[in-house]
This record gives C-alpha cells, structure tokens and sequence, in this order.
C-alpha cells in the first residue's frame, strides 16, 4: 500500500516537472484528466456552453504560462480550479462593464444597441433539462446578483458539488467563513427570488 | 400562513433543484484546439528565452546601479570643478586677487 502511494507520489512529480518543461505528453494528459473539470466549473459560473468553452481554453493557456509559479503549496486539481474560478469571474466582470458602456453610450446619445437583459449570457447550459430551462435561467440571474464571494461559494458548493474544505482550499477561506458565506448565500437568493416573483405576480 | 410556508418550501427546492445539474462533457475536438493553441503560444514564447536571465530583480539592480553611478559621476563632477567656477566667477565681476595684481591696472 506504502509502495503504491510512493509510485503515485513520483509519478504526480514527474508529472508536474514534465508540465513546466512545457511537454506536449504533459499538456495531453493534464487534458485528459482536467478537461471535464473545468468545462463544468466555467459552465457553472458562465452558462453558456460556447462561452464556457472560450473561458476553459483560456484556462489551459494560463495554466501553461504559469505553471512556472505552482509551487506544490496546494494540490495541483485546487491550483487549476482557482484559475477556472478566477478566470470565470474576469469574464463575467469583462460582461457586465460592457453592458455599462453600452448602456453610458445610450444616455449620451450615440446609436450602439444596447442589451437590455439584466444577465450578462444567454442561458444555454447544457446540463440542464429542457423542461427546467426556465427555472433554471431564473435561478442563475438571482446567483449573478450576489455578492462575489458568496456567488462563488454557493456555485462551487451547490453546483459542482464540492465539500466544504474542498471550497475552503480553493478560496483561501476556513470552513466557519465558507458555512457563513453560504448561508448569506441562501438567504439572499431568497429574497432576490421573493421580490422577482413578487414582481411576476406569483 | 400555509400559502407563505408552501411559498418558501417553493424557494427552498428551487434553490436545490441547482445541484441536479448534469456534468457534461466537454465540446468535441476541444483537446485538439486547445493542444494547437499551446503550440502557437510555444512557437511565440521562444524568443523571450535568450533574456531569460533577465529577471525583475536583477533589472531593478541594474537600475539601482546605473542611478547610483550617475550619481557619484555628478559629484565628483561638481567638486572638482568648484574650484575653476568660483575663479571664474571672480575674475568676471572683478574680484579675483590675480586681476588686482595685472600690469595693466
């Protein structure tokens, strides 16, 4: 058993020497192995399956160009979630300044068309099922208007399915913090949904 | 009463109801595009290796250097050539002791 843990612990070593080495070999494997992980956690923060799947592209190129700096501190599967996270949040930031400008241009009179949906993506989430697309494009606009810490505990939480810890690990935050950041989360979704159905004359 | 408890029962499963999404899988060809992207990158970042070396620690040195040289360069510059700038100003409004002493006076 000691003996399988050692082969495992070399291996992830090489594995890793090989990354900074910049190996073709290394790239397709890591591809393999994290490609999935981080289209659905883009997807998640993005639900929009051609967004997501720019957002996840551009999370490989940065793992590439930064894996120089991993130093081992955390596992290798926290380090690129961290990127998908944070790379998800500079686009939806990238969005919603874009939606800002166009809505300045508006009242300054020029002719740029702007969006006027409050979301910052058309909701086309693949994982979703037909029936609860609605639902669930209302429950994703009510997860968009929280606060960025909570929005990102929740999402990790609620829709990737991570512990506790494992959300902890990749935001830098205790367990008590995550509890409390989720909790916040909750109540307000609540009351962002109360106010929309309300307003739905629900 | 029961209608409010029906509504945050509502609320309490919708809010759930986001953990019933489905993983999916990533879009096809999505390895080959991102493996071709890394090689355009490669082919681009090869040229920034010859100043590799170059690191932000030591160009912040250099700088420090370069500064610190001038520096001195300046001063030495100044006090050696303090004393042919106060001559020269005594000799241009008349106070020089030399000028006192000339024949032509």
């Amino acid at each position: 058993m000691q003996g399988t843990h050692l082969l495992n612990f070399l291996d992830d070593k090489q594995f890793l020497e090989d990354l900074k080495a910049q190996k073709q070999q290394a790239y397709s494997r890591l591809l393999d192995e994290y490609q999935k992980l981080v289209f659905n956690t883009c997807l998640s923060f993005v639900p929009n399956a051609e967004d997501a799947e720019d957002i996840a592209q551009e999370v490989f190129i940065e793992i590439y160009r930064s894996i120089s700096k991993f130093k081992g501190n955390s596992k290798l599967s926290t380090w690129i979630y961290r990127i998908s996270v944070n790379k998800s949040l500079e686009f939806i930031r990238k969005k919603n300044t874009r939606k800002r400008f166009g809505f300045m241009h508006s009242l300054s009179g020029s002719s740029v068309p702007i969006d006027k949906t409050a979301y910052f993506t058309e909701f086309n989430h693949p994982g979703v099922q037909l029936e609860l697309k609605e639902q669930q494009e209302t429950l994703f606009n009510a997860i968009h208007q929280l606060p960025e810490a909570q929005k990102v505990v929740f999402t990790l939480h609620k829709i990737d399915g991570l512990s506790y810890k494992e959300v902890g690990e990749i935001t830098q935050k205790s367990i008590s913090s995550v509890e409390s950041l989720l909790f916040r989360a909750k109540k307000n979704l609540k009351q962002i949904l109360t106010t929309y159905y309300k307003k739905e004359g629900w | 009463m029961n209608d409010k408890k029906n509504t945050f029962k509502h609320l309490d499963d919708l809010i759930d109801s986001v953990s019933d999404i489905k993983s999916v899988d990533t879009p096809p060809f999505f390895k080959d595009r991102v493996l071709n992207e890394l090689g355009k990158l490669e082919n681009q970042e090869q040229p920034l290796l010859v100043l590799n070396w170059l690191t932000p620690k030591l160009q912040i040195a250099a700088l420090l250097g370069f500064v610190f040289l001038n520096l001195g360069v300046l001063y030495q510059y100044n006090s050696a050539n303090k004393d042919q700038e106060l001559e020269t100003f005594a000799q241009t409004y008349g106070l020089s002791s030399s000028q006192e002493k000339s024949i032509l006076n």
